[in-house]
């Protein structure tokens, strides 16, 4: 009886530690999936979609977690074959930089030009 | 003023092209297929294939059964199949973003009777940058070389062959 007991146990604490680990698993493929835009969807995340292509980019998230591999990784496996534009938030640097510094730049020509108008 | 305006839309211009793109929308990849990526046959009697293990010059070809272009693309792969048997070997048609019936029935109705098969890892498109279909890819071994975004025909089949088979690092 206390053997059975005790397998009991055991077997509950896998499956619930097994259950757990698919919950984790899940929700960092979600994470993951929502960092990543649909190339073919106006505005959508890879977990929003339901594109053929953003299914596919799931299945590919969800391969590279079962192999180990980290956010990290799995974003710039994505970002090495579709671009920066890929990402939800792309890094600001090279042309991105120049669409977040342009219309400040602009403004700020804008405002120059606009008290050197007043003054005179 | 003016000129200076000028010369900043040429920059701008200048800076947003594509520096890969090469004619004809032929694209340039040059990247290796390092991981095993299996094929299905549609066919019983056909062997499965893994794309890493390509051998000389391939073309692959990315379709679906609800593509339209697809469907006028069929007649320029028979041709190009059919021109001799070094040429059917070459071409690989991968249907992806699919539902398998509906592709049988597209294999079926519009006779596509070069070498047809299906991705059933869903993860295929995805190695190779596909954004939509049809897409054509010409592979030298196990290396993807150029890409094709649209619908190709007979020429640019021809086209892609001949790049490919000039191309070298």
């Amino acid at each position: 009886m206390i053997f059975l007991n005790s397998l009991i146990r055991i077997f509950l604490f896998f499956f619930l530690l097994s259950g757990s680990l698919l919950i984790a698993q899940e929700h960092s493929a979600y994470e993951i999936s929502n960092e990543l835009m649909c190339p073919v969807c106006q505005g959508q995340t890879v977990a929003e979609s339901n594109s053929g292509l953003a299914i596919s980019m799931r299945e590919v998230v969800k391969k590279q977690l079962d192999e180990g591999k980290n956010k990290e990784e799995i974003l710039n496996y994505f970002v090495n074959i579709y671009g920066d534009t890929i990402l939800a938030k792309p890094p600001i640097s090279g042309f991105s930089l120049i669409l977040y510094t342009t219309p400040l730049l602009f403004l700020c020509i804008s405002v120059i030009f606009w008290l050197r108008k007043v003054r005179k | 003023m003016n000129k200076t305006s000028i010369l900043l839309t040429f920059f701008l211009l200048f800076s947003c092209t594509d520096s890969k793109l090469v004619n004809n929308n032929f694209i340039l990849i040059n990247k290796e297929i390092k991981n095993n990526f299996i094929i299905k046959s549609f066919l019983d009697n056909q062997d499965n294939i893994d794309i890493s293990k390509l051998k000389g010059i391939k073309i692959i070809n990315f379709w679906a059964s609800w593509c339209n272009p697809c469907i006028d693309e069929v007649n320029h792969l028979n041709d190009f199949a059919y021109l001799d048997k070094e040429n059917f070997d070459k071409i690989i048609a991968i249907n992806i973003f699919d539902n398998l019936d509906d592709a049988k029935e597209f294999i079926n109705i519009y006779s596509a009777k070069f070498n047809n098969y299906y991705d059933e890892t869903k993860t295929i498109p995805i190695e190779f940058g596909v954004s939509g279909v049809p897409e054509t890819f010409f592979m030298k071994d196990n290396k993807i070389i150029y890409k094709f975004i649209g619908k190709i025909d007979l020429n640019l089949l021809n086209e892609g062959l001949a790049k490919t088979n000039d191309f070298s690092e």
